[in-house]
């Protein structure tokens, strides 16, 4: 797959739209959007992976062009597909043709202040001693070929240095799978120099979350 | 049943591009209709989660956690060491802040947050992300040139200053706490606050006492 996605250390030359206020939603059915997301529960096998998966396989095209959360309604709409839940024609119409899945009762406004409050814990018991301490040296696979996975490509066969153990964490690589498996997930610290050809001599440095299994001994 | 196949997914993304209008408003409104006919939404529950966005969650809330990590320096060590268990404290945990990571800048440490593969963003503790966080142009560089990025902000880090980029790559979500201004001995908590910018958070502003100019 292209990976559209992993854009980091990509060159762009189009200056940042710096200027923006605090205002949460700029048109209306942004945050129509917004509360779409957070009041539709969903499907058992949705899992955040397989949510993040198929938003990166969104064609380049819609993916660079369209807006935001407009991708965020189109992943809810092909994951809808994918699991039988409407049909394309249902969702270009908004209005249901076959029958209705059977969810129980959706979220109520009474529910949001409570369900507002509950963070989500991704973390697992360790269920093995880490393999690398802080401090250790470590190297990032290349990790070819399709899937998801976390480990951006900019950082693919780079030398650098465990600043934190995170303790187990589940593995979205197989989250986006369908399948629960945690490993021990380590912040590591690449130095710029590392990085990028033109960072000679800068001792800036660049920390990412990486679980175990993207990193090997050096 | 959920299928992880990621052909059946592009042949789908494919249909939707041909079928679906597309003009984003009638696209949700579309979607909406159909998730509220099915009963798998309540229209209801939506407009409670755009007013809560839209009056109690937001940067004002990571300003006060800063605020607080300024005032009283036992609430700052326990921000550090674990940041969900503090902001909890506040009950500002939520979504995307079960593993939320603070981070200080000091006279020698500026840090920078970025989401290199998604647009990752701590919503419970700063609101709803700025349209820039989540633009390609921020993503691919904040990792390769922080400091030109941050110079696109207005703002200039010295060459002294080491530049730390946190890639949101994992659940772990990165607060910045940038330096209190000089000059803001007698003021509260609250007046502190109001100080914080939410791009201070991020890390593409620093801030200046009031009046102090740019």
């Amino acid at each position: 797959m292209p990976r559209t996605h992993d854009v980091g250390g990509k060159q762009t030359t189009k200056p940042i739209d710096v200027v923006e206020d605090e205002t949460p939603f700029k048109v209306d059915w942004e945050g129509r959007a917004w509360g779409i997301n957070e009041a539709l529960e969903g499907h058992p096998g949705w899992t955040l992976d397989w949510w993040r998966y198929v938003r990166e396989l969104i064609p380049a095209e819609d993916y660079l062009t369209r807006p935001y959360f407009d991708q965020w309604m189109q992943v809810y709409a092909a994951m809808m597909v994918d699991s039988g839940l409407a049909s394309v024609a249902e969702i270009a119409r908004g209005k249901a043709v076959g029958p209705n899945p059977d969810f129980g009762k959706p979220m109520g406004a009474a529910d949001v202040a409570r369900i507002s409050r509950i963070a989500r814990d991704y973390s697992r018991p360790a269920t093995q001693a880490p393999a690398f301490a802080i401090g250790d040296r470590v190297l990032s696979k290349t990790i070819g070929g399709s899937g998801h996975t976390r480990l951006p490509s900019y950082a693919m066969g780079k030398p650098g240095i465990v600043e934190a153990y995170h303790g187990n964490h589940l593995l979205p690589d197989a989250g986006a799978m369908g399948r629960e498996h945690a490993e021990p997930l380590y912040n590591i610290a690449f130095a710029a120099a590392d990085l990028w050809p033109e960072a000679r001599g800068r001792r800036d440095r660049v920390f990412i979350d990486l679980w175990e299994s993207y990193l090997e001994q050096p | 049943m959920t299928n992880y196949d990621s052909k059946k997914i592009v042949e789908i993304h494919e249909h939707l591009h041909s079928d679906l209008p597309s003009d984003p408003a009638l696209r949700v409104k579309a979607l909406e209709s159909l998730l509220v006919e099915k009963g798998m939404v309540d229209s209801a529950a939506i407009d409670a989660w755009i007013d809560l966005y839209a009056e109690e969650i937001g940067p004002k809330r990571g300003a006060r956690v800063v605020a607080k990590a300024w005032t009283d320096p036992a609430f700052r060590a326990r921000l550090l060491a674990d940041g969900t268990a503090a902001i909890s404290e506040l009950g500002y945990q939520g979504h995307a802040t079960g593993h939320l990571k603070a981070v200080e800048n000091t006279p020698q440490v500026h840090n920078l947050v970025v989401c290199t593969l998604c647009s990752c963003y701590p919503f419970s503790l700063l609101g709803i992300s700025p349209g820039w966080y989540r633009l390609q142009e921020y993503r691919s560089r904040a990792v390769r040139d922080p400091r030109g990025v941050i110079k696109e902000f207005g703002v200039t880090i010295g060459d002294d200053v080491e530049i730390r980029v946190w890639d949101s790559t994992a659940e772990l979500r990165y607060l910045v706490v940038p330096e209190r201004p000089a000059g803001t001995d007698t003021l509260d908590e609250a007046a502190l606050a109001q100080l914080v910018t939410r791009n201070s958070m991020i890390g593409t502003d620093i801030l200046r006492a009031p009046g102090a100019g740019r």
